[in-house]
């Protein structure tokens, strides 16, 4: 992957990067310019694959722009998307949690630009580094959180409320309303994303605007009232809006 | 169901929870990266004891817990006054104790999130 010379002016950059995510926060500032200096800036196309469930883990990566896909291959041979991921979060550090494998695979959802970092300096610094260590409580929960979403999102929310709690997760609690939202990929992406077929997406929608008078035309969606979007999507949750679980 | 009864019954999931901790703790203490994870939240906790609330559809059941050793030891509770922030859903105790064995060979099923934020990181 190409690493330019352009990039690597943005140094300062990387530091304030990294110093912005929950895992360097609070780190000493030595060990910090350690990983912003064995960081990589690196472009990835659309499509393109990151890594492979079980391939061994050499980096973990932070987003810096773009959107980045994180599946699961099925029994028989499907993929299961499990977490689709924005700027300024991080992902393939949970490796250090199944023995140095990734447990999924990763791919760009377009055009993404990442900050790679080493895998063995992380594992390095947890060793060496308490503040590191316990800056892992961080992953652990993001790892914990994850999986219980799926369950919780699988096992106890109808199609129309996934939907709704996947708008809601765009949202923030001071944004004017009528609240008016791009989606931030493809619907069939967001229906994998969510475990549902196309058409299971299409009439969820439907219903979704029923409960609660959004409006869709194209990828523009228009939520009217975030109490009453809130209200339909959170019921069967065990977590409220704004959701604690984003990370 | 009384009160009474109510209460023991959250006051032993609770235990049961303190319980499954401890033997996830135990069976993973030499794994990286659990083990140097609970030792750097020992030594920034050194000593301090932190008090839990178990969530129903209010708080039901409290209790004082102090890391030492990577074990939890429960401490006395006086459980009077406001109730703790460190709160745990019931819910998600008994979602925990459905499969013990998952939790204690996947310790990152347990939150430990309130070690970091009891130890200021």
């Amino acid at each position: 992957m190409p690493y330019t010379a352009a990039m690597q002016q943005g140094r300062p950059g990387v530091t304030s990067l990294l110093v912005r995510h929950a895992l360097f926060a609070g780190i000493d500032a030595a060990t910090v310019d350690q990983f912003a200096q064995a960081g990589q800036l690196q472009d990835y196309s659309k499509g393109d694959t990151l890594f492979l469930q079980d391939d061994d883990a050499e980096w973990f990566y932070i987003i810096v722009s773009g959107w980045v896909k994180l599946f699961r291959e099925t029994m028989d041979g499907h993929e299961a998307v499990i977490d689709i991921l924005t700027s300024g979060q991080s992902f393939g550090e949970t490796a250090i949690l199944e023995d140095g494998r990734h447990s999924c695979g990763a791919t760009a959802v377009e055009k993404v630009q990442l900050l790679r970092l080493p895998a063995p300096m992380l594992k390095r610094s947890i060793s060496e580094n308490n503040r590191m260590a316990l800056a892992m409580l961080h992953t652990l929960s993001q790892h914990r959180r994850r999986q219980t979403r799926e369950i919780e999102s699988l096992t106890l929310q109808n199609a129309s409320q996934r939907i709704g709690c996947f708008l809601l997760r765009l949202c923030t609690i001071d944004m004017a309303e009528p609240i008016e939202l791009k989606l931030p990929y493809d619907k069939s992406l967001i229906a994998a994303r969510l475990g549902m077929k196309s058409e299971t997406f299409s009439r969820a929608l439907n219903k979704l605007r029923d409960e609660t008078d959004i409006k869709v035309e194209g990828s523009l969606v228009t939520i009217p009232r975030l109490e009453v979007m809130s209200s339909f999507s959170c019921s069967a949750c065990s977590n409220e809006f704004p959701c604690d679980d984003i990370s | 169901m009384s009160d009474a009864e109510n209460k023991e019954d959250y006051a032993r999931l609770m235990q049961e929870y303190l319980d499954l901790c401890n033997r996830a703790l135990a069976a993973n203490r030499d794994r990286f990266p659990y083990g140097a994870i609970w030792q750097a939240a020992e030594q920034a906790l050194s000593g301090e004891e932190m008090e839990f609330a178990v969530v129903d559809d209010a708080p039901k059941a409290r209790m004082r817990v102090c890391l030492k050793d990577r074990h939890l030891d429960l401490q006395e509770c006086g459980c009077a006054g406001e109730v703790p922030v460190r709160r745990i859903s019931a819910d998600y105790i008994r979602r925990l104790l459905a499969d013990p064995q998952k939790v204690i060979d996947n310790p990152s099923l347990i939150d430990w999130n309130w070690m970091k934020k009891s130890a200021g990181a």
